[in-house]
């Protein structure tokens, strides 16, 4: 393979990601004060800049100039709750309705109830007044008659499970997507319709294939991320 | 030269590691030339190593040998994130694949020296009709003489074991990004339209990264699943 020099925008591009994350800069030089330490041209710097706003890195702030953008970093292995992912924030749950509807259909399978009806909760996570997640929780409800009463208004979901049925789910399956707001979820998280959230579907069981709950969760998509550690990654063979 | 003993050969030496897994075996006119025997023998050869799955042909590449970690694998490998369908390596496109040198952000991420070198590798690799964007990342170090050919045949997961230290673990980050203006044309998509990008940080069981991958996908058409307990 040949030797290369980067291109002058990777250089720049390399130079921030390195001021961001181990140099835990949050206020970044000027373009011009980039382009003269690296000597590159000032074309370079605003490409390397456009990079690192559209991959959510940095954002521009009036007068001040460009910040780095610290997303909410989530840990989405062992079964932490939302709750514990966000401890050290302050977090406010607003809890707008819980209803009892016929079994969805595509959760007929995952509750084992081809009949029968579900507790849906419906819930909006704010961080410092910021509504950040909209959450859609189901319950089978002959398991879960309980829950369909209380008011889960600042209250963790698991810890009132916990409480009231002494259970808590031990594993599961999540898929995540994107999801582009329409307009109810765009009023409830008050950004334009369009905006870009994860979809994460959770199906949640305890020990011997229990199926607790499943939950729907709508994210803003700039201001989260998601992290998974794998360990020991190629002993997946055969059991 | 029977069919049989040039298979036995072929087969022996890819399992002594003589050709190992990914690597590009000999075409079939040089296999024709080197045993000195007719095209059709080499071919009926080649087939049974196919057949047996020991050996992948790739249109328009060539024979490689066939690499050990297959999709099932990867599916059943909990707690790393995968797209929902099955990844296969249809259709490499090399974008570009060079040596540089390291460098302060990569020197820091992969704890070595600035001046030290790294493979910068991408390409482009459609499965089903999909785009993925491939951005791969490797200390020279580590992975002396690395052939990125491999690539066309072997998963990332596999192609990142091949080093001198191998990796144990895996850290991924996993974002919503916009796409910029390059993306936005790989996946025919508007700019700013949005893309999942999944950073893979491969380490050793002491900590040592050895390789780093950056996926990029079309977000509204990918979803991603994982277990975990």
């Amino acid at each position: 393979m040949e030797f290369k020099e980067r291109t002058a925008a990777v250089q720049v591009q390399e130079y921030l990601e390195f001021l961001i994350h181990f140099k835990k800069v949050s206020e970044l030089p000027s373009q011009r004060e980039i382009s003269e330490k690296l000597q590159v041209s000032r074309n370079a710097v605003k490409h390397a800049l456009d990079r690192l706003k559209d991959e959510g890195q940095i954002q521009a702030k009036e007068r001040t100039g460009i910040i780095s953008n610290k997303k909410i970093d989530i840990n989405m292995l062992g079964m932490d709750s939302m709750t514990t992912e966000l401890k050290n924030k302050t977090v406010k749950i607003e809890h707008l309705a819980t209803t009892i509807e016929k079994m969805p259909g595509r959760l007929k399978d995952f509750f084992n109830a081809p009949e029968g009806l579900a507790i849906k909760i419906a819930r909006i996570r704010f961080v410092k007044d910021i509504p950040l997640t909209y959450e859609i929780t189901y319950f089978n409800q002959t398991d879960f008659t309980r829950l369909a009463n209380i008011d889960f208004t600042n209250k963790s979901l698991y810890e009132v499970l916990e409480k009231e049925y002494q259970i808590r789910p031990t594993y599961g399956r999540e898929s995540i997507g994107c999801f582009l707001a329409d307009e109810k979820i765009s009023t409830l998280l008050q950004v334009k319709k369009g905006t870009p959230l994860y979809q994460v579907n959770s199906f949640n069981y305890q020990d011997d294939d229990f199926p607790i709950e499943s939950t729907t969760q709508y994210l803003l998509g700039n201001k989260f991320k998601y992290h998974f550690n794998a360990n020991n990654i190629y002993d997946y063979q055969e059991d | 030269m029977l069919f049989k003993e040039i298979y036995a050969d072929l087969d022996q030496k890819i399992n002594n590691g003589g050709y190992p897994p990914g690597s590009t075996l000999p075409n079939e006119a040089e296999l024709q030339k080197k045993y000195d025997v007719s095209r059709t023998t080499i071919r009926k050869a080649v087939n049974k190593l196919v057949a047996e799955n020991k050996v992948v042909r790739k249109k328009g590449s060539g024979l490689f040998v066939a690499p050990i970690i297959s999709k099932q694998n990867i599916l059943e490998m909990t707690g790393i994130i995968r797209p929902l369908y099955l990844e296969s390596s249809d259709k490499i496109k090399f974008k570009d694949t060079y040596l540089r040198l390291v460098g302060s952000y990569y020197a820091a991420v992969f704890n070595v020296s600035s001046h030290e070198l790294l493979y910068d590798i991408s390409f482009t690799a459609e499965i089903k009709g999909e785009i993925t964007c491939e951005h791969l990342l490797l200390l020279l170090d580590n992975f002396p003489g690395f052939d990125s050919n491999c690539l066309k045949v072997m998963s990332i997961i596999e192609a990142v074991n091949t080093g001198t230290q191998k990796p144990d673990d895996v850290y991924q980050d996993f974002q919503l990004i916009k796409a910029t203006e390059e993306i936005s044309k790989q996946f025919h998509i508007q700019e700013k339209d949005p893309v999942f990008k999944i950073t893979n940080l491969f380490s050793t069981r002491q900590g040592k990264i050895v390789a780093l991958e950056y996926r990029l996908q079309d977000a509204v058409k990918t979803r991603y699943s994982i277990d975990f307990s």
